[in-house]
Order: structure tokens, then C-alpha cells, then sequence
């Protein structure tokens, strides 16, 4: 069965789930969390239900030193680099690729702004976002869930966040494993429970109050301060929605599962672990079915990576003007994420769901805003896809001097979800090469 | 031909729409014939422009915003370019400008007629956290980091088009009203107990800490004190367990109520010496915090006065679930003096919340490193062998929660005087929720100690606030309370729909604390709160969308305060006398002398020129050792204190470009080379002739802003005084230039590497204009230093010489000199910085302008608009009589009809 020469995920995989208690949290409002551990294994093959695909966005925001990044030949079977060493485990699945970008996004840092929505002209003085990928897919697919998606981070934003509204609203991370943990898993004491729905209706008896309000104060408006009160109104009704739907889990237990809750590490001087934590909380969250979609905000520029041989700041590192000890300094400190990424996918890999892995329904992309952090270039950006049902071919080159709109791989990812969609944002189809198995 | 195609499209345009251009302007056509269309014809289309076929109307966004770029360029000289042959003549351009103009101003009048210059928009994140603070008297209030972080449009988060909400913001602006509420009301019938404690400096196992790693030691009567002894200088603790076990019993046997001094010295290279004094409040309030401290000379082991004034800092670690370390986000609280061998006493006092932990920081002292400590990288050594300055701390004292009534101001806000009484758990209602009174620190002997807290103060008695007559006291308390909230008149049936949602609450078995609370955290969650702006109805014919006074009140109190108005205010709008002239002016008066105007004066600067980046970049350390955070808090305080001085002392706009005085101290003093300023106080020095410090362009604050930490780049600071101070807007870099590699290791200079780009005929034209006032602030580095060879780690012969007291001698080398010279894109050159000023200063109405347009955007919440035009030429005439004098810009622009008008 496992494919995959990787390590077994830390946490209890999801067998070990309570079957009882599980079928207790089904209702008929709302679709099944699917967990293949649960499917009794002699029935499994017959009436097991497909599993639901997955999705999830991780960026980091200073680079990735592209000589490193980067395979040294495109052939699909002997091409390798420094970083993507530590991806042999998974070897097979995914695929790395060069010459794409946003069109329109130049500005350094600040198209962190647009990484997940290719909205363009980041740094213009007047500019307005538009929604991203994740928030697309929860639209369609977070009401399968508790969760209707995840925004974890790894310190909180420098210019821009991944996860964007479709007002164009960047949606704040959850930078804390402990919370996360205890928002998936720890369940509420029958006390708390009834407080949380106490203040569920509150808050909803609330909104229709001032829903009410909003109404009368509309007459006054000329048409565009209306359509500033009718953003109001959409956020109390979406609010409403959310509150109702937050309401119907709460009366469901929560999954448990055998990973003990993670303490938070507050140093941010271990950057490395900090990270990891994130994604333990990610490879949870997704085996348990608590979401389907995550988003991942790793901001390790003003931090001291604490590292062998590494001295300086991350943001000092990728100004290193070409200096061979900074170069190094800056090696070592991607290096350390690319093995936390390795260790993620492997562990998704590692996870048995349906006939194939959890990896196999699990389309993970991987990147940078930037591909230099040293001149803030924001084309030839550093991209890999893990994951998915896809045909990976390991690396895929586009043309470097006129890149292939990074949305293209963006509305692959959608169709990954089962998404009909043929464009997104600056799109101009679907991503060329890589194809659906 | 070519005449024909324009006529063509001109004429049927004429006779249907206001906003376009007439037949009969053959004008403008023959111009653009005879200048542009070389270039900006159908077949060439240069830069994506083909004014053949751009038809001459103005009454859509796309079509208007071409016209006025087209207008723009002419009127800036850039276009038809420098390198055409025949070129109009000063009367042409002049005549096409007014053709062009007038109908531009025309269609945008007009749709300004219909929808006003401003949004009506929700209160930003910093504002409703202001909001709230003042409605409930909360000075302490921070619920500003619980909001998502608002979008910016110029650099400002006022302008209504970038203000957008969310579910997620609403959800998040009711939490934070929630919290906001807790915190107000008050839980108890009797003030928490005031604590009064005095804490010796050698006591805390902090300072053990330091004594152990030779950083610190025992003082007794301004003298070395050998009660414990000093570590040897070969004595490593990393290493020798036994050692470090025996050190430390010592220090608990003897050091426990030790009650003399201990003296600090520098930490290891690279991290700050910040330790924590081990108080954390358990109850959030007013603290008074005193210190005894003083300066001294350490010779191994002798104490001497010390040979200059130095600083140490009090700060605060932010509430932490965790433990803390040195870079753990904190507040600044302040600097304070220690100039001699007396000890001197002073005083902070402010709000502290639970689990706060007060901080000592040797302030300037960091930045001496190198010669004591023993962490990996540092020299051998310690107190034993080190010769240098120290800070002596006697004692710290805490005094507080200080009340000045009993229930607070911002539970009387809520409840009046309504009693607070014991509240028996078996009332039949939901007992409200209480936080336990504990020691929320988990730093290492956090005082004041779990033990110490009497138990009846950890879990004490359920009480609230008590009404015999529920339903008649919640319309009488919102009756009082939703006037202010919604800063107008509430008439009783809308006092009613609030004084429901209280009685809903009560039905559900709420206490009536908890149903208050809800009415409130509807009200601040409503529209009617939370949205400004709202405008009167317009009137047929009015050029103008008239603002309510209640809306000119917010937009008074949005700007110089940063929060909604006042009673004063509403009061003035109430009576509909507010937008007379001399209200306005009086307002404008009282609202700047109030201690709340300094919010504007810290936010507007965050704003316009980009301080709240100011820690967006941590500089490289080991090239720029000097970066301590004494100075970078001073740099904010420098360009605050200037800012200030330019509005209260009404002066001049060239005071943006050059000054003949500075607000310093004497950090910013020694990094600039000033002489003689002692003391952290910021003051006004008046500057040597050929200084070039004092005014913005100079200042540390803004060089570091415009830098990334490591290098500097004159395209970036370009750019930013282009935008910020000269009033041109730069559009982002076109896709698919290739980016400037930063080379440190050669001979190459950025600017070198820039002449290849600029000599680019695709680049040339931007650069021409975006790069010449970063090549004036090339002599400053990304610290503000002034330079006149570049700093590297690794190239050039030459040492730098950093002159700090201890002797430490960071090897910083000094590679290429720095050219400083440019030339305007009118073709005038410039030697330096002081050249640049020249020219800059020969037009302050452009530095007017500009300004007049910054003030705009933040005291209106609106983007500029090409109608504004002809009101800031007014504003401009008639503030020129007064230099442009910033305090004057401010009083025109609040009797301007761009602030009267929505």
C-alpha cells in the first residue's frame, strides 16, 4: 500500500478516531466528514464514499535563492537541487516550476498582497484586491466542515496576507498551534458549550438589530455611500450564516485525536519548530477532516533564525549584495524550511485515505512572492506543486522572459477541487503541461 | 486628414455633453496635430497613447483620467519631450492647458456636484479603538491589533474606498467592542486594593542573572560592594555547572534583601541588555513607577562620575501566555537621565493592563558591547576587567492601581450610580463572568506572587451592578449613553429598539449587567457608529453636497484627535453653529492645544511619511552598529517634536526641505554631530550654518524609512519625495524591467549600476524625474548617518572609527565614496544635498501644494480629485502672505469649501 519510503505521521493517524462518537457528529443538514479510517475495511472498495480533495497554500515571503531552488536540468527523472533534496521521499509527486508570475505585480514585498489573488498593480497607490483562491473554494466546498477554511501563519503580516475576502479584506491568520488545537479538538465542557451557544445567539439576535438600523439609515445615500452601507448589510448576513452554521457544529463533538496539544513556542528565534508546529496543526486538520482548504503565511523576515552558522536576520541575509558568507547564511535558512515542507509532504503521504494517500487528494502549493529577495525581483517566481491528482513531471519551464500568468496554475489547483472553472483572476486557462491523472 | 478624424469625433460630442470639448476648439486639435501626433498617432501609439482617435469626452473615468494625464504632462514640461526639435511656445501650451482645463474641472465638478468628494465610510481600526477609549474612558484601551489591519490608499487608511468591511470585520469589531465593555464595567463595590511596594535593584534574580555573567554588580554607597565576588575573567559558567550553582546560592543567601544599589554594565554583542524588573500587575490601572537611579565611570572595580549623561529606558512587555524574551513586543514607556554620581529620582505614570511586565533597559549604554559578558562571540572579560560607563539602580517603586474614584469613570459612563451589590448565585439569572485575580506572568518570581494575594482577593465575591427597576433604568442609562455614541440627538423611539435588546437579554435570564452590555455592543456595532460621514440632503442646483454639522464635527475630531467628537462639539453641531468661521477656527484651536492632538500629530506622520514602518527593517546590525533602540525611538520622537513645532510655531513649508533648527536629544545629537545637547529630552537646537539636519528630508526617522536596513537605493527615496514631499505622483515600475542586483562585494556602486538603467531611452524619461532627490540623500545611510564613503563588511582598506566611549571598535570597513550630485529634470544640476535644497526652495508653492493635498487626504478621508484644483490655488494665494505657514494651511483648509462639502 504506502508508496512512499516516509516517515509515519507524529500524530495518531486517523483510525484511531472514535467511530461511535464520529457517527454521533453525522446529521443529514450536513455533509459527511469524510475519514477513510473510519470506512469499515472489509466494506471499503464497495460503498466507500470518494474522498473529498484538499487544498493548501503555503507562502513564504523572502525568496528562495533560485540556484538552489530550481532543478539544475529539466528531465523528469535526474534533475534535483540542494533544497529539493530533501523532497526525495515524495519523489514522483510533485513538480517544481519556473517562469511564472502575476502580470502586472512588480513592487518587491509588496505583492505579498496578491500571491493567492493575482490581482494587479500591488504597489500602486489606489490599489484593490480581489478574492483569493482559498476563499473561492470555500465558497463552494467550506460547508462540508467545521472549519469552512484555515488562515494559519507564522508571524503576522509584513505587506500583505494570503487569505483575501471578496471585498478585496485581507482575513487575519491564526498564529497560535495551541488555538488552533484547541478550536479543532478540545471539547467544550457542557458548560462552555452552552456559553458558546448563548453567545451564538446573542450575537445573531444582535446582528438582526442592527441589520434593522442599516436598513433605515440606506434612504439618506446617494448610490455609492449605499453600496459602503450594503457591504454592512452583506457582512451581517454572511456573519449571520457563519454564526448559524458555527451553531449546528457546536452541538456536534468534536474529532479527537491522539496528538496531544501543542505549546506554543514564543521565541521567535526558532522560527524552524515554529513552522513545524504550524504544519503538524495543518496535516491534523485536514486528516480529521476539520477543513478542507489551508492557507499558510510563513514571515520569517525580521527573524533571527536560530541555525547553525546563521547570524544574521533573515531580511540582512537577502540583501547579501552577493557576499558568499551571507549567500550561505541564507542557504541554510531555506534549507530549514524545504525540510519542514519535506517532512509535511511525506507525512501526507503517509497517510492512507481511499485507495491512495491523503497526499494524492491534497493539492499543496509552495512558493515565494519574490524569487530574489536581494533585487525584490517578482518574476520567475519560485513555484512548486505537490500533491493532487495530478501527472507530476518534477519541473516544467516556462519562458523566462515572458512569464505564464501563476493563475493558470491556480485554476488547475480549483479543478484539483472539483471546481468547474477555466479562469481565475489574470488567468488564461488552465496551466499547460500539467495535467489531471 | 488627420485634422478631419479629430473634428469628426468632436463635433456630435459638443452638442449632447457638458463635459466635452467644442467644435470650435480647433485649437487644441492643431495643437496635438503639430505636437503630439508624431508619436501619439494610431499607427504609433507611443506609450499606449493615440490621442487621433481618443475622443474628446470626459464623463468616464477611463476617458477623464487620460485627458488629465495629457493635461498633466504638458503643464509639468515632460511632454511633447526635451529632444523634439520644434517645440510649442510658452502661449501655446498656456492656451491648450486652459483648453484642456476647462472642460476637465467642468465634468469633474460635476459628478462631485452628485456624489461629493468623500465616502461615507466606516471608522478605521485606530479610530474605533480612540473612539472607544474616549466614549468609555479607557485611556489603556488596545484593541486596535485584535482588527484586521486596514488598506491604505496613498499611504492613508482614512480614504473611504479603502475602508471595506468583511464579516470578518464585523465579527471582530463586536469582539472588540466586547472587550472593551468588560473592561469598563466595574466588578466590585470597592476599589482593588491600592499596593505601594518598594523593590531594591539587587533582589531580583534578574539582576543575578547579570552578576553572574560579570554584566553586573553590587553597589554600596556609590562604591563597589564585594558582598558577592565578581567572576574572574577566565571563569566561564556556560561551561562550569558547579560554579554557576555555588554563584547563584550565594546570591540567595545574600543578595535576597540586599538593600543597596546594583550597577549595569553592557551585554554580549548583538542583543540588548533588557531584563525584566519582575512586576506584572494583576489589576489593570494607573501605575505611578518610581526609580532611584545614577550614572557612574567603572574601572575595574573603582567607581568614578561618570564622563557623560546616559539614558536608561523603561519599558513594558505586551500581556504573553508564555515566557518572555528580550525581542518580545513591547511598549516604549521613556528615556530617563542619569548624569551623575547622585542618585535622581523619576517618576512614569500610565496604564498598565494585566500581565504587562515592566522592563529595564540600559538605554544607551546598549551599544558599548564588547567588553563584558560571556556569551559565545563576545571578548573575554567581565566587570572584573572592565573599564567603561554604567547605570546604578537603587530601588524601583510601584504604586497603584490609583483610583481617582470609586466605581471609574467608565463604569459611570454605563450605569450612572447604580449600586453595586453581592450578586447570590442562586438569583435565577446567569451569573456574569469574572477573571479570577491571579499573577498572569509566567516570567521566573513575577511579582506580585499567587501567595501574596489574599484568597478573598483571588475568586472575590459575585457582585454587579444592581437595578430594582430594570426596564426604566436601561432607557434612562441609554437614554444618557446613545447621544454620545451617535454624537447627535436620539429620539425616544430609537432609545426604545436599544432599551429591547437589553429587555430580550433579561427574558433569556441574563444579569442586567450582561443585557446592558449587549444594548451597548449593539450600538457600538451599528452604522450609526461605526459609519461617518453622513450627508445632508443635497439641495437642486447646489454645487455641493452640503455636510451636516454633525458630520463637520466628526470630521474635526477624526482629524486632530483621531476619534469621534466631543461634547463640546456635538454640542455647537447640535445648535447647527459649528461650520461658522469662528467656530471652526476656535474648535481648530482647542481641538490642537488638547493632549489628544497628539494623536494626529504621531498618526499623521505613521502616514504621510511612512513612520509606522520605522521597524518594517531591523538594520544590519554588524554594519550599522549604532542602531540601538534609544536612538530609533528618538527618531520618532524628532520627527513628532518637529511636526509639532512646524504647526504650533506656524511655520514656513520650506521648514519640509531645510531648517535652521532641530528637535533633539542627545542620541539623535551624537548620530547627527551635534555638539552640546545633553539629557534624553527632545528640545530645539538651533543648527551650525552648514548643518543640513533639522527639517524631514534629513531627518533619521525618514532616511530609515526609505532604506531597507542594509542599502540604500536612490530610486526608492526618489520616488518617496516625489510622492510625499514635491506632490508627483510616480507610477509603479512597467513589468518586465529587470531589477537592480545589489552588488556589496565589487567596486560597483548602485548608483553605477543605475547609470546603465537610466541610460536606457525606455527608462530615461521616469528616471529623470524619480531619481534626482535620492541622489541628494545618497550621503545618508539607512540610519541617517551622513557619509561620504559607503560602509562593507568585507571590501576596503580603510577602518571605520566608530569614537564609542568603551573603546569598542566594530570592523565596519569603508568602501566607495559617495556621489551625491543630479540634476532636475528641468536640467539643472546639484552639487550635494545643500545644492538641491537650493533649487527645491526657489518654488515653496509646489511644496505648499503638496502639503495642502497630504492635509486633504487625512483630514477628509478622500482621494484628490481634479476639481480640488481650483480651491487649493485659493487656498495657496491665501496663505501665501503667511510663507504657507503650516498652521495657516490647516486654518484655510478647515474654511475651504473641500472640507465644508461632503
Amino acid at each position: 500500500m504506502t508508496r512512499f519510503s516516509a516517515p509515519p505521521a507524529p500524530s495518531v493517524p486517523a483510525s484511531q478516531l472514535n467511530r461511535r462518537q464520529f457517527l454521533r457528529c453525522g446529521s443529514a443538514a450536513l455533509a459527511l466528514p469524510f475519514l477513510e479510517a473510519l470506512a469499515p475495511r472489509r466494506v471499503r472498495g464497495q460503498s466507500a464514499p470518494r474522498p473529498p480533495k484538499r487544498m493548501v497554500c503555503i507562502m513564504t515571503n523572502t525568496g528562495l535563492l533560485p540556484e538552489h531552488f530550481f532543478p539544475k536540468d529539466t528531465d523528469a527523472t535526474a534533475g534535483t537541487s540542494r533544497y529539493l533534496t530533501h523532497l526525495e521521499p515524495i519523489r514522483g509527486y510533485f513538480t517544481v516550476m519556473n517562469g511564472l508570475s502575476h502580470p502586472d505585480n512588480s513592487g518587491g514585498h509588496v505583492v505579498e498582497k496578491s500571491f493567492l489573488t493575482g490581482a494587479r498593480f500591488p504597489s500602486s497607490a489606489v490599489f484593490k484586491n480581489s478574492i483569493s483562491i482559498d476563499q473561492l473554494a470555500a465558497e463552494s466546498l467550506g460547508h462540508h466542515t467545521r472549519f469552512p477554511f484555515l488562515a494559519l501563519g507564522v508571524n503576522g503580516q509584513h505587506d500583505g496576507l494570503l487569505s483575501v475576502s471578496r471585498d478585496g479584506v485581507f482575513i487575519p491568520p491564526e498564529l497560535s498551534p495551541a488555538k488552533v488545537y484547541r478550536r479543532l479538538f478540545t471539547p467544550d465542557t457542557e458548560e462552555e458549550s452552552e456559553q458558546r451557544l448563548r453567545e451564538i445567539g446573542q450575537r445573531v439576535s444582535t446582528l438582526d438589530f442592527v441589520n434593522a438600523k442599516a436598513k433605515r439609515l440606506s434612504s439618506n445615500l446617494g448610490a455609492e455611500d449605499r453600496a459602503r452601507l450594503d457591504q454592512y448589510l452583506t457582512s451581517v448576513r454572511d456573519l449571520e450564516q457563519r454564526l448559524e452554521q458555527a451553531r449546528v457544529w457546536q452541538k456536534r463533538e468534536k474529532p479527537s485525536v491522539a496528538a496531544p496539544a501543542p505549546q506554543d513556542i514564543l521565541d521567535n528565534t526558532q522560527d524552524v519548530d515554529r513552522a513545524r508546529l504550524m504544519y503538524d496543526m495543518t496535516l491534523l486538520a485536514l486528516q480529521s477532516d476539520s477543513t478542507r482548504i489551508v492557507t499558510l503565511y510563513l514571515n520569517p523576515l525580521e527573524v533571527l533564525v536560530k541555525l547553525p552558522g546563521v547570524s544574521d536576520r533573515t531580511h540582512t541575509l537577502t540583501h547579501h549584495g552577493n557576499e558568499p558568507e551571507k549567500l550561505e547564511q541564507l542557504a541554510r535558512v531555506e534549507e530549514a524550511g524545504m525540510k519542514n515542507l519535506g517532512r509535511f509532504l511525506s507525512q501526507l503521504a503517509g497517510v492512507n485515505e481511499g485507495a491512495g494517500s491523503l497526499l494524492d487528494e491534497t493539492a499543496v502549493l509552495f512558493g515565494s512572492n519574490m524569487s530574489n529577495g536581494s533585487n525584490h525581483s517578482n518574476v520567475n517566481l519560485p513555484i512548486l506543486l505537490a500533491g493532487g491528482r495530478f501527472k507530476h513531471s518534477r519541473h516544467l519551464q516556462f519562458d523566462l522572459k515572458n512569464n505564464t500568468p501563476l493563475c493558470n496554475l491556480f485554476v488547475s489547483m480549483l479543478q484539483h477541487m472539483g471546481l468547474e472553472r477555466d479562469a481565475f483572476s489574470t488567468s488564461t486557462g488552465a496551466l499547460s503541461g500539467l495535467e489531471l491523472a | 486628414m488627420r485634422r478631419g478624424t479629430i473634428l469628426l469625433l468632436l463635433a456630435p460630442l459638443f452638442a449632447v455633453l457638458p463635459g466635452s470639448l467644442s467644435a470650435a476648439d480647433a485649437g487644441l486639435s492643431s495643437y496635438l496635430e503639430t505636437h503630439c501626433f508624431s508619436c501619439h498617432d494610431s499607427t504609433t501609439k507611443k506609450g499606449g497613447l493615440d490621442l487621433e482617435t481618443l475622443p474628446a469626452q470626459f464623463d468616464t473615468r477611463e476617458l477623464f483620467d487620460k485627458w488629465a494625464r495629457v493635461h498633466d504632462r504638458i503643464a509639468a514640461g515632460e511632454m511633447p519631450p526635451k529632444s523634439r526639435r520644434e517645440r510649442p511656445s510658452e502661449k501655446e501650451n498656456a492656451d491648450v492647458l486652459r483648453l484642456l482645463d476647462a472642460p476637465l474641472h467642468a465634468a469633474d465638478a460635476a459628478r462631485i456636484a452628485k456624489t461629493g468628494r468623500a465616502l461615507f465610510r466606516r471608522l478605521s481600526a485606530q479610530e474605533y479603538e480612540n473612539a472607544l477609549s474616549d466614549l468609555l474612558h479607557l485611556p489603556g484601551l488596545r484593541i486596535k491589533a485584535m482588527l484586521p489591519e486596514d488598506e491604505r490608499r496613498h499611504g492613508y487608511d482614512k480614504i473611504g474606498q479603502a475602508l471595506n468591511l468583511s464579516n470578518v470585520h464585523l465579527n471582530q469589531f463586536m469582539d472588540a467592542a466586547d472587550i472593551a465593555l468588560t473592561a469598563a464595567i466595574a466588578t466590585r463595590s470597592t476599589p482593588p486594593p491600592l499596593m505601594r511596594q518598594r523593590y531594591g535593584a539587587a533582589t531580583s534574580s534578574e539582576t543575578w542573572h547579570w552578576m553572574e555573567h560579570g554584566s553586573a554588580v553590587t553597589l554600596k554607597d556609590k562604591q563597589y560592594d564585594p558582598v558577592v565576588p565578581m567572576p574572574g575573567p577566565e571563569d566561564d559558567l556556560n561551561q562550569n555547572q558547579e560554579l554557576k550553582k555555588a554563584r547563584y546560592a550565594a546570591f540567595d543567601k545574600l543578595l535576597r534583601d540586599y538593600p543597596h544599589s546594583a550597577g549595569f554594565f553592557t551585554g554580549a554583542t548583538h542583543r540588548p541588555m533588557i531584563f525584566s524588573l519582575q512586576f506584572s500587575p494583576v489589576y489593570a490601572g494607573h501605575y505611578r513607577i518610581r526609580t532611584s537611579a545614577w550614572g557612574f565611570w567603572w574601572d575595574r572595580g573603582k567607581v568614578e562620575p561618570p564622563k557623560r549623561n546616559e539614558s536608561f529606558a523603561l519599558t513594558a512587555w505586551l500581556p504573553s501566555e508564555g515566557p518572555r524574551f528580550h525581542h518580545s513586543p513591547a511598549r516604549w514607556l521613556g528615556l530617563f537621565d542619569v548624569g551623575s554620581t547622585d542618585s535622581r529620582i523619576h517618576e512614569y505614570s500610565g496604564w498598565f493592563e494585566v500581565n504587562d511586565e515592566l522592563v529595564f533597559d540600559i538605554g544607551t549604554l546598549n551599544g558599548h558591547e564588547k567588553t563584558t559578558g560571556r556569551f559565545p562571540g563576545d571578548a573575554k572579560g567581565s566587570c572584573a576587567v572592565y573599564t567603561g560607563p554604567g547605570i546604578a539602580l537603587d530601588w524601583f517603586e510601584v504604586e497603584g492601581p490609583i483610583v481617582d474614584q470609586w466605581p471609574p469613570r467608565s463604569h459611570c459612563a454605563l450605569f450612572g450610580d447604580l449600586p453595586i451589590r453581592p450578586l447570590a448565585h442562586d438569583s435565577g439569572v446567569i451569573p456574569p463572568k469574572r477573571t479570577p485575580v491571579r499573577q498572569r506572568s509566567r516570567s521566573a518570581r513575577a511579582r506580585p506572587a499567587n501567595g501574596s494575594i489574599p484568597a478573598k482577593e483571588q475568586d472575590p465575591p459575585l457582585e454587579s451592578v444592581f437595578s430594582g427597576q430594570p426596564q426604566q433604568d436601561a432607557t434612562r442609562l441609554l437614554a444618557q449613553f446613545l447621544p454620545r455614541a451617535f454624537r447627535r440627538p436620539v429620539p425616544a423611539e430609537e432609545v426604545q429598539g436599544y432599551a429591547r435588546v437589553a429587555a430580550r437579554e433579561l427574558e433569556r435570564h441574563a444579569s442586567f449587567e450582561d443585557a446592558m452590555k449587549e444594548a451597548y455592543k449593539a450600538a457600538l456595532c451599528s452604522p450609526d457608529f461605526l459609519f461617518v460621514g453622513v450627508p445632508s440632503g443635497a439641495e437642486a442646483g447646489d454645487p455641493h453636497i452640503r455636510l451636516t454639522d454633525r458630520a463637520i464635527a466628526e470630521r474635526l475630531a477624526l482629524w486632530f484627535w483621531n476619534s469621534l467628537p466631543d461634547e463640546e462639539l456635538v454640542a455647537l453641531a447640535n445648535e447647527g453653529r459649528l461650520h461658522l468661521y469662528d467656530n471652526l477656527k476656535k474648535q481648530t484651536d482647542r481641538l490642537l492645544a488638547d493632549p489628544r492632538s497628539d494623536r494626529f500629530i504621531a498618526n499623521f506622520a505613521d502616514q504621510w511619511l511612512d513612520l509606522r514602518k520605522i521597524d518594517a527593517t531591523q538594520p544590519d546590525l554588524r554594519l550599522y552598529p549604532e542602531a540601538r533602540t534609544h536612538l530609533i525611538r528618538s527618531m520618532i520622537d524628532e520627527t513628532r517634536a518637529y511636526l509639532r513645532e512646524l504647526i504650533t510655531q506656524n511655520l514656513s513649508v520650506t521648514h519640509l526641505v531645510q531648517s535652521d533648527f532641530a528637535m533633539l536629544n542627545q542620541s539623535l545629537a551624537i548620530h547627527y554631530g551635534i555638539a552640546g545637547v545633553t539629557g534624553c529630552a527632545i528640545r530645539k537646537v538651533a543648527l551650525p550654518k552648514d548643518s543640513p539636519r533639522g527639517a524631514f528630508l534629513t531627518q533619521a526617522a525618514v532616511l530609515k524609512v526609505t532604506a531597507n536596513g542594509t542599502d540604500t537605493s536612490p530610486v526608492t527615496r526618489g520616488a518617496w519625495i516625489n510622492e510625499r514631499i514635491l506632490g508627483n505622483p510616480i507610477p509603479p515600475p512597467p513589468a518586465g524591467v529587470p531589477a537592480l542586483d545589489p552588488d556589496t562585494r565589487g567596486a560597483t556602486t548602485i548608483r553605477e549600476k543605475l547609470e546603465k538603467h537610466r541610460s536606457d531611452t525606455q527608462c530615461a524619461g521616469c528616471h529623470a524625474k524619480i531619481d534626482p532627490p535620492g541622489f541628494a540623500l545618497e550621503s545618508f545611510d539607512v540610519i541617517g548617518g551622513l557619509r561620504t564613503r559607503y560602509r562593507s563588511l568585507f571590501t576596503g582598506s580603510q577602518m571605520m572609527d566608530f569614537h564609542f566611549p568603551t573603546g569598542w571598535d566594530p570592523r565596519v570597513r569603508l568602501n566607495q565614496p559617495v556621489d551625491a550630485s543630479g540634476q532636475l529634470p528641468g536640467g539643472e544640476s546639484f552639487q550635494n544635498l545643500a545644492g538641491f535644497q537650493v533649487l527645491i526652495l526657489r518654488t515653496p508653492e509646489t511644496l505648499a501644494a503638496n502639503m495642502v493635498g497630504q492635509l486633504l487626504m487625512y483630514g477628509t478621508g478622500s482621494e484628490p480629485h481634479y476639481s480640488d484644483r481650483r480651491e487649493i490655488k485659493r487656498i495657496l494665494a491665501q496663505t501665501k502672505q503667511a510663507d504657507y505657514g503650516l498652521r495657516s494651511l490647516i486654518d484655510a483648509i478647515v474654511h475651504s469649501e473641500l472640507f465644508l462639502a461632503k
